[in-house]
This record gives structure tokens, sequence and C-alpha cells, in this order.
């Protein structure tokens, strides 16, 4: 049966490499699509480790201020902002939180592991209050680890499970550069790319204001009170350059951070993917009219085979078969190709993805010739014999 | 006899509805996405206002230093750009500016606005050809006396002050009171070098424009006197360049700046090149091997549905031949009502590419869009129409062509 119907593809094989080639194009297409689609669902469905409703996230300038003044200034402006009734609690660190566009990665060593993890710097306040963070072992930091010469971090728990398996990372060493770092607690998650973005884990370090030879922190995250709505920016804004004259505050709201990034990361997908879909409904439609057509021209073989035998179904089975042969000539040529890109990691995505993908598009591809071919395949099997062959 | 090839081709496109629909919805649809690509790509990079000079200019908006195994990527800052290219002596005028980055506040009754804000010398208003709705650019007295006045766009201007004229008003930034000078038109926010919502003297920035650091917020464009000049330019400012001392009190040991074309810096921007010229042949290859690759599917796919439609008129082929008709005539004729097809596709893609523009300004997504079919955009669309046709129609004509008269007259084909 297999054997018959390859003869019969070859037998018309100028015609059908046309198809061929039209069903690898769109499989090729399909196949990217997809694995961008697949990566972004992916991402999307690890935790954030934090919730972005009721952050606000506010970037300082402080312009020509003396550094020392600065750091006085900072420091009563954590304390004064954390008396406000409206706030839960702030923090101050550095600015490379999600959806912010700042990124901040450093290299990570343990015996011969080396991994380029985000670097976190918290310098006053609460962050894990803050951001609502979940230990899953350790502590957070405490008073005097900011000056401690034992360079206490935190780690995400993808790092911990990427450094040190299933045992306790707690009290164990890494190091960076030069310097080394004591873990001294484990969070369960905390992305600083946004939901669609790959990330490779997070670490926390702690710095004091006082130590002259650590950068100030630009960034204040405030937790605020259940029902604060945006008409306080303008209090808050008032508070705050009360205790910092002349600096500036950019104030921004993490959720509205968040939409203004899924707006922008998804546009151009969407875009793709709408022009995707176009392509290869263009194709089926064109598939359609060709088999359309070809049963037509065949209406007498298809008589003929009726007049002998066969019946309405084995017709119905034998036009199938073919335009699936067809599918799987130029899906065997496409995945060739595809496979190159996997092995070449063209995209820079993750090796699963890619096989996700793969899976899928063979899987839309296969659905959409059956599709197509079952109108035609359907009216030729419903070809009168007498009819066909008494028209001959 | 083009009146009688009109008369086939429309009686064949309506004999085969389902098929016509096909052509015709690949066709359009195909059109639509590669005029509406096309549109945007010149609105990118199309000469226009503020930008009608563009020919003439070079930006520099990169500074990139590198040493101990850690490498900066930024952009200048005005202490860099007025010491190091400020003197160069072969363009005719140079302005620095700030990037778009700035943003300033206000609240007016409880409300929040937030307006993009940039930092100009006045040189800039020489240089670039804003549209006025209203009053006019702040000149060299006002910069240098640190005035507090502004240039703002008609959307900041509506904000602000609804339907009135702006020009005189006190428009409050970061809690000073700019005096509005001018309203100029609103320039989208994909014209990098040019777009803003409020345009202040640099002057009266807060941040400390005597600074030594080298890296900062500034850009600087260089204007030529015409377009022939630019490479005498970048001659001077690359030798220039390699002049420049490195950045003092920090360990970098290799500073590169860059002077490029609008088209340059865009690819030195998606390529993070820091060579001192960038490949910009690369970038068309790129985009038309990219644009050919989309056609391919939907051409593939006529290319199937022709032959489909040809070989059912086997027959009418068949009797033209018998009666003398030479294979060229035919194929003439094939390819004409191909391309009768596709014109009456590419007129649906200009319609339906129209809606997709007006939508797309309308979504907000790029601020102050104003895409539009200009006759660039046009004559572009008509030039793929033609191609796309002649592309999917010469391989079944030519198909055509061959069938023998004698076997098809027998029928062979139903």
């Amino acid at each position: 049966m297999i054997k018959h119907l390859f003869k019969l593809v070859w037998n018309r094989r100028r015609a059908n490499f046309l198809m061929i080639l039209a069903i690898f194009f769109s499989f090729i297409v399909l196949f990217g699509t997809i694995s961008v689609l697949v990566n972004s669902w992916r991402n999307y469905n690890k935790p954030m480790g934090f919730e972005a409703e009721r952050i606000w996230y506010v970037n300082i300038q402080s312009f020509q201020t003396p550094k020392d003044e600065a750091r006085t200034i900072t420091e009563q402006l954590v304390r004064r902002l954390q008396t406000l009734p409206e706030i839960e609690s702030v923090a101050l660190a550095s600015g490379n939180a999600a959806y912010s566009g700042w990124s901040s990665v450093s290299g990570l060593q343990y015996k011969n592991l080396e991994r380029g993890v985000n670097s976190v710097t918290v310098q006053g306040g609460d962050f894990q209050k803050t951001m609502d963070l979940n230990l899953t072992e350790g502590r957070w930091f405490q008073d005097g680890d900011a000056q401690s010469n034992q360079n206490p971090v935190l780690i995400t728990q993808d790092v911990k499970e990427f450094f040190f398996g299933e045992e306790p990372a707690t009290g164990k060493k890494l190091s960076t550069g030069q310097s080394e770092l004591t873990v001294i607690g484990v969070v369960d998650h905390y992305r600083t790319n946004g939901e669609l973005n790959s990330d490779d884990g997070t670490f926390f370090r702690a710095t004091s204001l006082n130590d002259t030879t650590q950068v100030i922190a630009s960034t204040l995250y405030l937790r605020m009170k259940p029902g604060v709505t945006s008409g306080f920016e303008e209090k808050l804004l008032k508070e705050a350059g009360a205790v910092a004259t002349g600096w500036k505050f950019d104030v921004k709201y993490m959720d509205q951070m968040r939409s203004n990034y899924l707006k922008e990361y998804l546009t151009p997908i969407v875009a793709f993917a709408i022009i995707c879909a176009f392509l290869i409904l263009n194709v089926a439609l064109g598939i359609f009219g060709v088999l359309w057509y070809n049963i037509n021209k065949r209406y007498s073989e298809i008589g003929l085979r009726r007049a002998l035998g066969a019946t309405a179904n084995q017709i119905y089975k034998q036009f199938l078969g073919e335009i699936l042969v067809l599918a799987t000539l130029g899906l065997v040529l496409g995945s060739f190709f595809a496979i190159q890109f996997v092995l070449l990691d063209v995209m820079g995505l993750q090796p699963e993805v890619y096989y996700y993908a793969l899976g899928i598009s063979i899987l839309v591809i296969y659905l959409l010739v059956i599709v197509c071919a079952f109108q035609p395949s359907r009216q030729a099997a419903a070809i009168h014999p007498a009819i066909a062959l008494h028209e001959e | 006899m083009l009146k009688n090839y009109f008369k086939i081709a429309w009686k064949v496109l309506l004999r085969r509805k389902f098929f016509t629909f096909i052509s015709l919805f690949g066709i359009s649809v195909t059109l639509m996405v590669l005029m509406v690509v096309t549109a945007l790509v010149n609105y990118m990079f199309g000469a226009h206002a503020p930008e009608k000079n563009m020919d003439r200019m070079l930006y520099v908006t990169r500074l990139h230093m590198t040493g101990d195994g850690t490498q900066m990527n930024s952009a200048p800052s005005y202490y860099f750009l007025n010491r190091f290219i400020k003197p160069l002596k072969s363009p005719e005028k140079i302005s620095i500016y700030s990037n778009s980055n700035y943003t300033s506040i206000n609240f007016t009754s409880g409300r929040k606005l937030e307006m993009k804000t940039r930092y100009t010398d006045s040189e800039f208003w020489r240089i670039m050809n804003f549209n006025f709705l209203e009053g006019g650019a702040y000149g060299d007295a006002a910069v240098e006396g640190a005035q507090l006045v502004a240039v703002i766009n008609e959307a900041t201007s509506l904000n602000n002050f609804g339907t009135v004229k702006a020009v005189g008003k006190m428009l409050e930034l970061d809690n000073r009171s700019y005096k509005v000078v001018g309203v100029v038109e609103n320039v989208s926010a994909i014209r990098p070098s040019t777009y803003s919502d409020v345009w202040i003297p640099y002057t009266t920035s807060k941040d400390d424009l005597g600074n030594a650091n080298y890296s900062g917020s500034f850009c600087a464009v260089l204007l030529a006197k015409d377009a022939d000049d630019l490479d005498d330019i970048k001659k001077e400012f690359y030798s220039t360049a390699a002049k420049i001392p490195l950045m003092p009190g920090e360990n970098f040991t290799e500073l590169k700046v860059f002077a490029d074309t609008h088209l340059e810096g865009f690819v030195r921007e998606i390529t993070s090149s820091v060579e001192n010229e960038v490949n910009v042949a690369l970038l068309y290859t790129l985009v038309f091997g990219a644009m050919f690759f989309f056609m391919l599917i939907p051409t593939l796919n006529l290319v199937n549905i022709n032959i489909s439609r040809i070989m059912e008129r086997a027959s009418e082929i068949g009797v033209r031949k018998a009666f003398g008709a030479s294979s060229n005539t035919l194929v003439f004729q094939f390819l004409f009502e191909n391309i009768f097809l596709t014109i009456i596709g590419g007129a649906i893609g200009i319609l339906l590419a129209t809606g997709a523009l007006q939508l797309i300004n309308n979504s907000g997504f790029i601020p102050y869009a104003q895409l539009e079919l200009n006759l660039y955009v046009l004559l572009f669309s008509v030039l793929i129409c033609l191609f796309f046709g002649v592309l999917s129609g010469v391989y079944p004509a030519f198909k055509m062509s061959k069938l023998h008269p004698a076997s098809v007259l027998k029928g062979g084909a139903k």
C-alpha cells in the first residue's frame, strides 16, 4: 500500500515537487515561530518570586550633592518614608528589578562550576519584606552583615541547585573575581528579567550606606498598604522633597511597568505569529485548491478503480494517503534543516524548546493537510463509476 | 488585442471563483504586509522633518571604552563632546543635545503628567527643521543666559493648555517654571535623534555639565555642507578621535567614539559593532532576503494554483495553438493575465495596508506615529506587484506553452 502510494506520488513528481516545497517552507516558518512561543510560554510559567502589585519603584537622582552628604540624606529619606502611614515597607537597593530594563550580571564560581548570575545589592530598609521574598533555607541579612568580611550572600533556588545540587547551601563559599562569598540563605525565586525572558537566577548581597567605598544605591522599592492609589504620589514627592531638597524622584508603579513590558515584548511576537498564521492559511487554501483540481482531473481513473471493485472507503484512503506521503516528504526535508538549527543553536534557546517546537510543528502540518484533504477526498470517494466511465 | 486579453482574463477570473479567491487572498495579504513594512522602514529611515537634511548629517551617540576585562558602552557626556568634538573644522554646524532618556513630571490638579525632555543648544534648531505651529525656537542668548524657556510639542500643548495658544504660558517641569516659546508638530518615537515632548536649553540642566566624566547622556549631530563632504568629516572625526586622551582616573586602556549616518547608527545599535565603518550592505541583504523569503511561500502557492488553473484550460490552449498561435504569444497572454490578477490583488492590498497603518497609528504603540502610504511606498508596492506577478506566472506559462496541441485536443485532461 505505502509503496503504491509512493509510486503514485512519484508519477506526478513535478507537480508534487512544488507542493512539497510549499509544505517545507511553511514548516520552517512554523518551527521558528513556535520555538519563540514555546520559549516565552515556558518562561511565563516559572514563578517570579514576587507580586508586582502594590510595589512602587522610585529612581533617585541626586545631581551635584556631594557624596558624603548624599549618604546621610538617603539614610534620612529611608527612615522618613518608613514612618508614612500609606507605606508598608521600604527598601533601598540596586535598580535592576524586573521590567526596569537594567541588568547587572556577575560571574559566580564554585569548584569548577561557573555561571553568570544577576546581582542585586540591598543597602537599606527591608528588601525581603518589601518584595515579600520566600526563604527556603537559612536567613535574610541582619544588622552587621553589610560590614562583615565574610561577604554574606543569599542565592535563589535555581542557583543553589546549579552549584550544590541537593546539598544545603548555607555556609558554603562561592567566589566572584577575587572575593569570596558566604551563602547564608536561599530564596525560592526572584527574577530580575521579565517573565517572558529567560533568567539564570539571582544572588543578593548587602552593602552599607556608611561604607564610602561602595556606591550609593539609587532605587527605592516601596510596598504600599492595600488601597493606596496613585493619588498618593504627589504627597510622597513632597515628603521626599522635604528631606532631599533639589533631588528628583522618578516614581513608577511596578504593575504598570509590567504591563508596558508585556506589551513591548508581545507586540512583535503577535505580529509575527499573525503573519505566520496567514502564510500557513495561504498554503492550506492552496493545497485544498490543488487537490480539488487533481481529483477532478483524475475523474476517469477513479471511475475505473471503482468499476474494478474498489470501495469508496479505499478511494478515500488513497487520496488521503497520497497527501500524507507528500506532507511527510516535506516534513522530513524540513526536520533535517530544523535539526541543523538545533545543533547550531541559532536562536540560543534551551534544547527542549526546539524538541517541543519540532513536535508541535509536525503535528500542526499533518492536521492542516488532513483537514485540507478531507473534503476533496470525500468528493473523490463519492464518484459514481458508471457516470465517470460514461463520460470517458 | 490587449482589450481581448482583458476580456479573457476577466472571464477566467469569474469562472472559478474559489481559485480566484485563493489567489487574491494570498496576493493581497502578502502585499499588505510588504507595504506596511515598507511604510515603517520609510518612516524610520527616510529624510522627513525635522531631519530633512538627513543625508548631510552624522550622529555621535556612542562611546565605547575598554580595559582590564571590563568594557563600557554608553552615550558620551556634554563635557566630552564639547571638548573634543565641537572643535572639528569640516562640519558646517555642530549641535550637542541630550538623548531622550530624561522624563520631567508635573502635577496639575492632582493629575500626573510625564514628559520626555531633551536639553539642547541653540544650534540644534538651525540643524533640524522642526515645523513650528506657534512661536519659534530659543536662540543663543536664551541658552547662554540659562533662561527657563521651552519648546513643546503639540500633544504636550494639548495636555497642559487645551486648545488655547501655549506660547507665553508657563509650564511646570520638575518644580521649575518654564516659559513656552514655541510649539512644534509631534515627532514620532521611532526617530530616536529628535523625538521628545519638551526641548529646553541645556544650560538649565541640574547636572554638573563641567564634570570631566566622559560617559553621560548627550549626543552630537554634525551637519555637512553637502552629502559629498561626509567622507572628509569622517576622516577628520576619526583622526581626532584617535588623539583623544583616555578618561582620567579610570583603568580604561582604549577609547572609541563613532560618527554614523542615521542608517549606520541603526546597524551599529543592533550589531554592537565597534569598528569605525559598519556593514550597511549586510542590513540590505538581510532585509531583502527576509522579504524574498516571505514572498516565497505565497509565490509557490500561487504557482501551484496557476498550474492547476492553466491545465484546466488545456483544450483552449490546444485550439489556439492549432490555429497558429505561437508559444511566445501564449506565454505573454498568460503572464498578462497573471499580472492583471496581481494588480487587482495589489489594489486590495493597498486598501488593507491603509487600514493596518491606521490601526498602528491609533493603537498608540509607537508614540506619535503617523505612518502613511506616500509616493515612495506606493511606487515600491507597484514594483513588488509586478515582481510577484511575473515570478508566479513564468513557470506555469512556460509549462503551458510546452503543451502539445494534438495530445491536448485528443482530450487527455478533463
